[in-house]
């Protein structure tokens, strides 16, 4: 009796060490995969800069995100699939090539555009500048702090203008 | 140089951070990018390439406006002599509201200082 448990106890021992070296050699979890993939794509100079996330699930790797054309798109799912430990790869990736269209916004009549870059410049807390509206085109004159030059363009550019002319002394 | 081409990077910023009703156009030598997004920091992200390429705004070729939808935040850069019930009254908000919003980093709610970024609610 004591010899079977004893016998049962070294089987049992054996089999979690060798359930331990299957595992070992299983390959990279799943997060370290899904790094890796991430890292491959990160090193390709026009994926680099496209904003694609990746996930892995006992070795199969999904990607999602946006890229500019079918040709990125293959390209991103044949690194994965290249990455030691990717078993498959699932290529959600959309196709969103940048749109050029023709019609520029409507642009606001010249006294709501002043009033209303007027009123933005408000709400940010810039004083001091002079809005000037001719056309739909706006002119930003006086001083402003360079702390605040963005905030500035902002009122302007969200105001619906033709064009935004920044004449500000930027201190 | 293409208007297109020179502001690119930031064309690329906007599809890949999923500006939706994107628009880029053309005319008279001005570029528009317009479009909308439910995530202020994409619209951030995007003046802050705009700064990049033109650090001074001075070229007047290029109209970005991008609204961001639905809740969020607007950013606002603290400028000296200001206080929390003072921005709250420029941007029609009670101070708590504000100071409510950026907690973390303002602990005293008399503490503010120029430079520092608020973040107001919509």
């Amino acid at each position: 009796m004591r010899l079977t448990t004893k016998l049962l106890t070294s089987c049992l021992a054996f089999v979690l060490l060798a359930g331990t070296l299957a595992g070992c050699n299983r390959g990279p979890t799943d997060q370290v995969l899904a790094q890796n993939v991430n890292a491959k794509l990160k090193a390709d100079p026009a994926l680099a800069s496209r904003v694609i996330n990746v996930t892995a699930a006992s070795g199969a790797v999904t990607l999602t995100g946006s890229v500019n054309s079918e040709a990125e798109k293959t390209t991103a799912g044949q690194l994965a699939q290249g990455v030691d430990g990717v078993k498959s790869v699932i290529n959600n990736l959309t196709v969103r090539p940048p749109v050029v269209n023709a019609t520029p916004p409507p642009v606001s009549p010249d006294t709501k555009l002043k009033a209303d870059v007027e009123a933005s410049l408000a709400k940010y807390g810039i004083t001091g500048v002079t809005v000037g509206v001719v056309s739909g085109e706006v002119t930003l004159t006086g001083d402003i702090a360079r702390a605040k030059l963005q905030d500035a363009m902002k009122a302007a550019n969200e105001a619906h203008p033709k064009k935004v002319l920044n004449k500000m002394n930027i201190k | 140089m293409e208007l297109t081409e020179k502001y690119q990077s930031l064309i690329d910023i906007a599809n890949q951070r999923g500006v939706s009703n994107l628009q880029i156009a053309t005319q008279e030598g001005v570029l528009y990018v317009t479009g909308t997004t439910n995530d202020g920091s994409v619209k951030q992200q995007l003046w802050d390439e705009y700064n990049r390429i033109d650090p001074d705004y001075r070229a007047g070729d290029l109209v970005l406006n991008i609204e961001v939808e639905g809740g969020g935040y607007d950013e606002y850069t603290v400028v000296s002599g200001d206080s929390l019930s003072k921005i709250g009254k420029h941007w029609n908000k009670n101070w708590k509201e504000i100071w409510d919003a950026n907690r973390a980093e303002v602990p005293d709610y008399n503490k503010i200082y120029p430079g520092q970024k608020l973040r107001i609610p919509r």
